[in-house]
C-alpha cells in the first residue's frame, strides 16, 4: 500500500478530470448569425443562434447591441424570442456610421440575466454607402452597454471556432506538459548515469524516455484529432506541429541507438550523452521555435498566448490537475518499464 | 478474406486455409501454435487494413456527425485515441514480459 499511494492518486486526480472536463458546461455563447452583412439607414433583423442559451426565460429583459472597437454602441429596437436558442434582433441603423471607412465589422453583444452576456466578436458587417462623420455624430445614438450580467454557474469559455472542443485543453496539452516532465526525469538520471556509472539509473533514463516518447505520440495524435475540426487539416505544417514531430524523432532515434549496441556499457554511455543532447534540444523546438514564428497554436508569435482569455479560472481547476495526474500514470507506467529491464537483465546474466 | 475451416470452425485466412484443412487429414485435430499466431496476426492485419480506409470514409462522409454538439465528438476521438494508444502499449508490454517469462522458465 505504501508504495501505491502515488499510483492511486494518479488515477483519482484523472478520475477528477475526466468528470469535470466532460461534465462542466459551456458558457452562453453565440454560435450563429445570419445575415452577417447589413446596410445603412433602414430597420434590419439578424436571427441569432444561441449556444447552451435559455432566450425563454426572462426574454422580456433580453437586451443586445452592435458595438463598435472604439465603444460606440447601438442598441437592439426589438428583440423577438423564437425558442431558447433563436432570436429575432431588430436593429435600426441610422444613415450614417461613426467611422471613416465604408465597410465596417461590428461585435454582436447579447445580454441575458440568466445566460450572462454572450458575444460574437467582430461579426456582423454593416456597410455605408459615403463616409460622413459630421452626419453620424449626430445621428449616431451612442447607446450606453451597462449592468451587463453574469452567468452564475461554473462553465467554461464559449469560443466559436472551439465549441465544445475547448476541452481538449485537458486531455491534449497536459500530455505534452507530462511529456515534458517525464523527460526532464529521463534527463536527470542520465546526467546521474554519467555522474555514478550505475547501471540502473541508465535503465531508469531509458524507461522515463520510452514514456515520455509515449505521451508524445498519443500528443500529436489527439492534437491532429482537433486540428481536423478547428484548424481544418490532420497536420497543417504548422510550425509547432512540425518541430514537435521532430523532438519525437530524435527521441525515437534514442531507441535506435540502443538498440544497436551489443556492449551493455557503451549503449548505457552514449545513449545517456544522447539523451542529454535530445533534451537539450527539446526546449527550442517546443518552445522557442513555435514562439518565434506565426504558428496556429495559441502562445506563438501573430498569435495570443493562455492568458485568461484561453484559460480562465475554471479550466485552471481541470487542467493543471490534469498535469500532475498524467505525469503521476506516466510515471506508473516508467516504473513497470523499468521493472521489466531490470528482470531482463537478470534473465540475461543467468542466461 | 476470413473464412471458416470446415472441420474445426476457427476462423483462418484463405491462404491458410488449405493449409489447415489439410492438417485435419491426419489425426491430430489440434491446430499448431505456430499457424494460429501467423493467422491471427494475418487477420489483425487484415482488419487494420480495412479498418483504415472505413474510419477515413466516415470521417469524410459524416463530418457533420463529428462537428455536431459544437464538435463534441471531437472530444471524445481524443479520449479514445489516448485510450487506444495505452492500450496498445500495454499488448506490447505484455508480450514483452511473457517472452521473459518463457525465458526464465526454459532457463529454470
Amino acid at each position: 500500500m505504501k508504495n501505491y499511494w502515488w499510483k492511486i492518486l494518479g488515477v483519482l486526480i484523472l478520475l477528477y478530470t475526466f468528470f469535470m472536463g466532460l461534465l462542466t458546461p459551456l458558457k452562453t455563447g453565440i454560435s450563429d448569425a445570419s445575415p452577417l452583412s447589413l446596410h445603412v439607414g433602414q430597420s434590419q433583423t439578424v436571427t441569432v443562434t444561441g449556444y447552451n442559451s435559455f432566450f425563454t426565460k426572462e426574454k422580456e429583459k433580453l437586451r443586445a447591441w452592435l458595438k463598435l472597437p472604439n465603444g460606440k454602441a447601438l442598441a437592439a429596437k426589438r428583440i423577438d424570442v423564437v425558442d431558447d436558442r433563436v432570436a429575432k434582433i431588430t436593429f435600426e441603423i441610422p444613415a450614417y456610421l461613426p467611422v471613416d471607412s465604408k465597410v465596417k465589422d461590428f461585435t454582436l453583444l447579447v445580454d441575458s440575466p440568466v445566460d450572462g452576456a454572450s458575444v460574437l466578436p467582430g461579426g456582423i458587417s454593416v456597410t455605408q454607402d459615403t463616409v460622413n462623420l459630421a452626419l453620424a455624430d449626430a445621428l449616431w445614438p451612442n447607446d450606453e452597454i451597462s449592468q451587463l450580467h453574469e452567468k452564475q454557474t461554473i462553465t467554461f469559455p464559449f469560443r466559436n471556432i472551439l465549441g465544445e472542443t475547448i476541452r481538449n485543453t485537458y486531455y491534449h496539452v497536459p500530455l505534452w506538459m507530462a511529456m515534458f516532465i517525464i523527460l526532464t526525469g529521463g534527463m536527470v538520471f542520465s546526467i546521474k548515469y554519467l555522474v555514478k556509472n550505475d547501471p540502473d539509473a541508465d535503465r531508469k533514463a531509458m524507461a522515463l524516455t520510452n514514456v515520455g516518447l509515449l505521451l508524445g505520440i498519443l500528443g500529436i495524435i489527439t492534437g491532429a484529432i482537433w486540428a481536423k475540426y478547428t484548424w481544418g487539416k490532420y497536420w497543417s505544417w504548422d510550425v509547432k506541429q512540425n518541430m514537435t514531430a521532430i523532438a519525437l524523432l530524435i527521441y525515437g532515434a534514442y531507441f535506435v541507438l540502443r538498440g544497436s549496441f551489443e556492449d551493455a556499457e557503451k549503449k548505457a554511455k552514449v545513449s545517456a550523452v544522447f539523451n542529454i543532447f535530445a533534451y537539450a534540444s527539446l526546449v527550442p523546438l517546443l518552445y522557442i521555435i513555435p514562439k518565434l514564428t506565426d504558428s496556429l497554436h495559441p502562445g506563438a508569435g501573430g498569435n495570443i498566448a493562455f492568458g485568461s482569455q484561453d484559460l480562465d479560472s475554471t479550466m485552471r481547476m481541470v487542467f493543471y490537475p490534469a498535469i500532475i495526474g498524467w505525469a503521476l500514470i506516466g510515471l506508473w507506467i516508467g516504473e513497470i518499464i523499468l521493472r521489466t529491464a531490470r528482470l531482463q537483465e537478470k534473465v540475461m546474466d543467468a542466461g | 478474406m476470413l473464412d471458416r475451416c470446415n472441420k474445426c470452425e476457427k476462423l483462418c485466412c484463405e491462404e491458410n486455409f488449405t493449409d489447415l484443412s489439410a492438417r485435419h487429414k491426419g489425426q491430430d485435430k489440434r491446430i499448431n501454435i505456430k499457424t494460429m499466431l501467423v493467422v491471427s496476426k494475418k487477420a489483425i492485419a487484415t482488419c487494420t487494413l480495412l479498418a483504415l480506409p472505413l474510419t477515413f470514409l466516415l470521417a469524410q462522409q459524416e463530418t457533420d456527425f463529428m462537428r455536431s454538439m459544437g464538435k463534441m465528438y471531437v472530444v471524445v476521438a481524443v479520449i479514445a485515441a489516448i485510450f487506444l494508444g495505452i492500450i496498445i502499449y500495454l499488448i506490447r508490454l505484455d508480450r514483452k514480459l511473457t517472452k521473459l517469462e518463457d525465458q526464465i522458465k526454459n532457463h529454470g
